[in-house]
């Protein structure tokens, strides 16, 4: 529990055991239409072989068509899967070394279907270099995703979210862009969960807006131990 | 099952396809959209026996859609077909008009069960309000 300036608590397990659901739910979803076009795609192939049956002749060229329709969902599957098992494995240890870059991709693929349902771009732009922090990966997790929950809501205007990371003498940074965030007692809210979040792993954040984008600057030392 | 005229919602493209593809192949007559609004349009100058409809979507969730595909055709009859299925969610469906709601993957053959009792309760819809249309005029009439 941490007692932030407003005397509210905040129960970080119970806030890690929601994101952890979130996450869960929307890769289970995105499974479950993997599977469901699988399983009709095996139908389709029923239906042919009946259509035999009846006489009507199976083309080569439709089965190729099929097969390759399997393998691309069946590819997507694993992907997916790949993804949920690297973001499974971030509570392992509380504390470990691992490549920012690599976590980040990770969080941007998992974060996708959210901004899609908002109609909004998500990207990550990330160069080679490796930047390699020792933190507590989901507390580092979770401060993301909310940026990225804030930087996703629906506009008019410029709706792309991108994120990118440095190294900076203070530590690895990580930059957060997007459209406006509304002012609001939610916004308040996550911004308060956020700097506490960021607290516990000894990490610094700054939110500035400018020509109608929003910025999260996330400084994450190279080695920090939480608390 | 020829002369059933089906439409379905959802933004997994792929889906859409092979289940049109089998639905073609078994007589029936299939729209494709991607999106809720879409939908609304279709449904504005097409009368469907059954609209399959999934929940998550961008631009417009699969509740908001259905309320204005009744506000249209109040006849039309929803079938919920989701990946994202919960107890809570398909009472809501059910609750604001929805013919059934059913989880993905789900098997072919009880979808086209669904679209049928859809259809026979399109029909007694159509058929009660048809009935009550003949009523009001022969008493009008004082028939």
């Amino acid at each position: 529990m941490n007692m932030p300036a407003d005397g509210k608590q905040i129960d970080f397990r119970e806030h890690g055991l929601t994101f952890f659901g979130t996450i869960t739910a929307s890769v289970t979803h995105e499974l479950n239409n993997v599977m469901g076009i699988i399983e009709q795609t095996a139908g389709l192939l029923d239906d042919l072989c009946v259509g035999v049956d009846y006489g009507r002749p199976i083309e080569i060229e439709k089965l190729r068509e099929i097969s390759g329709r399997v393998v691309m969902q069946v590819d997507r599957g694993v992907d997916i899967i790949k993804r949920l098992n690297f973001f499974a494995h971030s509570v392992d240890e509380s504390v470990r070394e691992f490549e920012l870059n690599a976590l980040l991709k990770n969080l941007v693929s998992l974060a996708q279907r959210f901004a899609t349902l908002k109609k909004i771009s998500l990207e990550g732009r990330f160069n080679d270099f490796e930047h390699t922090v020792k933190t507590n990966p989901f507390i580092l997790e979770q401060v993301v995703f909310i940026c990225i929950q804030l930087a996703i809501t629906p506009t008019e205007k410029d709706s792309r979210v991108i994120l990118t990371s440095q190294q900076e003498s203070t530590g690895s940074v990580i930059l957060i862009t997007g459209p406006p965030v509304p002012e609001n007692d939610e916004t308040k809210s996550k911004m308060e969960l956020l700097r506490a979040l960021m607290g516990l792993i000894k990490g610094d954040i700054e939110l500035t807006a400018e020509d109608d984008r929003i910025y999260f600057k996330l400084t994450v030392p190279n080695i920090s131990n939480e608390e | 099952m020829e002369s059933y005229k089906v439409l379905l919602v959802d933004d997994e493209e792929e889906f859409t396809n092979v289940l049109a593809e089998r639905m073609e192949t078994r007589g029936m007559k299939v729209d494709s959209v991607l999106t809720g609004p879409s939908a609304i349009e279709r449904v504005k100058d097409t009368f469907y026996d059954a609209v399959i409809l999934d929940m998550a979507m961008p631009e417009m969730d699969g509740i908001e859609t259905m309320k204005h595909l009744l506000k249209i055709n109040p006849d039309v009859q929803i079938i919920f077909l989701t990946g994202k299925a919960t107890l809570q969610k398909a009472i809501e469906a059910v609750k604001l008009g929805a013919y059934d709601f059913m989880e993905k993957p789900v098997k072919f053959e009880s979808l086209l069960e669904k679209v049928d009792e859809a259809k026979t309760k399109k029909m007694e819809l159509k058929g009660k309000r048809e009935e009550e249309r003949i009523k009001n005029i022969l008493g009008k009439k004082g028939w």
